[in-house]
């Protein structure tokens, strides 16, 4: 059994400009140990996804449909002190901006300390002793943990987030593009410790970015997102190796690579906006080979291999 | 033939504002070294790119160039007339012409209550180049040469209704419209969505070979700076560690630096992603107040010797045209 089921979910958006379909019918699973990348670029949906599964959606949103699945109960139905118990414990979330999220009036010890206090009723000593080997383990030295978050690097900070995300060995990680504010030396210290959590704890991980260089360096799945939808699922071997949807393809073409000058493809277009967008299929005004259903109809997720789906009418025969 | 620019020995640095109690005991002011000494030269027609991590003083030095900032001390030769500390009237009068500028993030240096064609047209009203109806025409030339089609549409938008590439294309047409010799891109395309940013390079090189521009690129993604430049100058804390063509210091990397931050960029492939080899380097770059003694990149360097500790290794040529700043390269 998976550990994580996301089931044809529908999140809205109320908004002065009308409502956005911000993630719209989306369905995917997690297996334990799993890292799993969801891609995409602004607007695509991908980190309403994650806040979704959380229950962590800002108050203008909705879920209008779906279930997430953890452990055999729908997450979604649950009430919000029952999900104050699987928050942090069970499934934590990493956010891209440390600054924000570590309160700076909180010593960086404190915020780990607090929530072993809360989900184990652990004394305060015990606490403060726990906080600081999980901050040794990520690699900052146990004096660090009086330091203020003000006290340290971008990169330190960072450290800390996943400390506090790890401290209570949940079983899923949500990192909500963790490395895109940090340097590549320091995000791939970050990736590092990522995966070394994935391996040590046998955490399963939904990362969450727009960079396909990452996911290409860490994940085990790929999925694609664009416009609140999926487009593509599959295996890292065949995302980045055996791409079928043409955004997909278009993507991978247009990054540039050490080593090439040859010359980048060029996806026509921005990403829609959301809160008037192409109908039938939402990326036809950008694709090369958009024909008359595609402007019409929504093509459906279909298995071209085993584990790999693609949303597109060319692999749909009619 | 004389490069375009010269930079000789460039430095600025930037007082730390001082407590009150410091003050009373009169303590000495600090200072943040953001750019410490860097020495290169733009040839005319190439991309120049200035590369390395938040902190290296890659922008510093960009917006010295333009004289944004006034250096500290060092030389700024621009076509052969010295400009590191011409007054600003003096500039306006032909500097700011020739030199221009597009900044990171286009939500950010476009003026959300002027339209299109206004924010491309002001600095043809600044300079007295044009006015009325050439004015509109050199305006509509340059939204068509940026891709802005079609430009009387464009004209009387305001930037919110257009997305970040068409912005950044805004910002590309009100720096060219004075026909620079030479275009400073900070970061470009850093702030926009990855299917972007390949039309903003492709349109910026496009641009160069038409209009005959000189670009200095700053840029934190070496793949980018591989892709679109001739030359690439790597810094770290205010100094260039390795200095040469792309090709020489991109896919034959010297300074155990460029050498870290090479095998650190993440690669859109798995295979190749997961079984390179990595010069690993522990730590984050330190604090630009108080660098470290000798090569400032000691105390994180695998081969790092006594000697590192306490001489600044010079910048030498190690073949031609590859220039490099560490001591183990004799």
């Amino acid at each position: 059994m998976s550990l994580l089921r996301v089931n044809n979910l529908r999140v809205v958006f109320e908004t002065p400009y009308g409502q956005v379909k911000a993630v719209d019918g989306v369905s995917f699973e997690i297996e334990r140990g799993e890292v799993v990348g969801l891609v995409g670029e602004s607007g695509s949906g991908k980190s309403t996804l994650g806040l979704s599964i959380m229950k962590l959606l800002p108050p203008n949103a909705r879920i209008l449909s779906g279930q997430v699945i953890y452990n055999g109960v729908d997450l979604l139905r649950l009430k919000e002190d029952e999900l104050r118990k699987i928050r942090g414990k069970e499934i934590s979330m990493i956010f891209q901006d440390p600054m924000t999220t570590l309160n700076p009036t909180m010593r960086v010890g404190e915020h780990i300390a607090e929530a072993l206090m809360y989900h184990y009723n652990m004394d305060k000593e015990e606490a403060w002793r726990i906080a600081k080997e999980v901050l040794e383990s990520v690699g900052i030295p146990a004096e660090r943990a009086m330091d203020y978050p003000h006290q340290m690097s971008g990169g330190m900070r960072q450290r800390v987030m996943i400390a506090t995300a790890i401290a209570l060995k949940p079983k899923l990680i949500i990192a909500d593009e963790p490395t895109s504010a940090l340097d590549v030396i320091v995000q791939d210290h970050i990736l590092e410790l990522l995966k070394d959590l994935r391996d040590r704890n046998k955490a399963s991980i939904i990362l969450i970015t727009h960079d396909l260089s990452v996911t290409a360096d860490i994940a085990d799945r790929v999925l694609i997102m664009y416009a609140g939808r999926i487009l593509e699922v599959g295996t890292v071997e065949h995302i980045y190796y055996h791409p079928h949807h043409p955004y997909t393809q278009g993507l991978l073409k247009s990054i540039p690579k050490l080593g090439s000058k040859s010359e980048l493809y060029i996806i026509p277009g921005s990403p829609p906006d959301m809160t008037n967008p192409p109908s039938g299929c939402r990326f036809h005004p950008r694709c090369p080979y958009a024909r008359g259903i595609c402007m019409k109809e929504a093509p459906p997720l279909v298995k071209v291999e085993k584990g790999h789906l693609v949303a597109c009418w060319l692999y749909i025969e009619r | 033939m004389r490069p375009l620019v010269e930079v000789e020995d460039l430095k600025k640095y930037f007082p730390v504002e001082r407590s009150f109690i410091e003050r009373i005991l009169s303590r000495k002011r600090r200072y943040v070294k953001a750019v410490d000494g860097i020495t290169f030269a733009i040839r005319r027609g190439e991309v120049f790119a200035l590369a390395g991590e938040s902190g290296c003083g890659k922008t510093t030095t960009a917006y010295l160039i333009v004289r944004l900032l006034e250096p500290t001390s060092g030389r700024i030769v621009f076509n052969g007339r010295d400009i590191t500390h011409e007054p600003e009237r003096s500039l306006r009068r032909w500097y700011r012409r020739r030199v221009q500028i597009i900044f990171q993030d286009p939500y950010a240096s476009l003026n959300p209550r002027m339209k299109v064609g206004e924010a491309i047209a002001h600095p043809l009203e600044i300079h007295g180049i044009a006015e009325g109806k050439e004015k509109k025409e050199m305006v509509l030339d340059m939204l068509r040469k940026v891709g802005l089609t079609p430009p009387e549409l464009f004209y009387n938008k305001y930037p919110h209704e257009l997305s970040g590439g068409q912005r950044q294309r805004v910002a590309i047409a009100r720096a060219l419209i004075l026909r620079p010799e030479l275009v400073v891109a900070d970061e470009p395309t850093s702030a926009l969505d990855v299917s972007i940013r390949s039309q903003i390079l492709k349109l910026l090189l496009e641009l160069k070979k038409e209009l005959n521009l000189t670009y200095l690129y700053i840029t934190h993604d070496l793949a980018t700076a591989y892709y679109i430049a001739d030359r690439i100058a790597v810094m770290y804390l205010g100094k260039i560690v390795e200095l040469g063509s792309v090709e020489d210091v991109l896919e034959n990397p010297l300074h155990p630096y460029t050498k870290a931050l090479l095998s650190a960029i993440p690669i859109p492939d798995p295979r190749m992603s997961r079984t390179r080899r990595r010069v690993k380097i522990p730590g984050e770059p330190p604090n630009p107040i108080n660098p470290p003694t000798g090569c400032r990149f000691h105390p994180r360097c695998p081969w790092a010797t006594k000697l590192c500790a306490v001489e600044e290794p010079e910048l030498r040529e190690v073949s031609p045209g590859h220039y490099v700043a560490c001591h183990m390269l004799k």
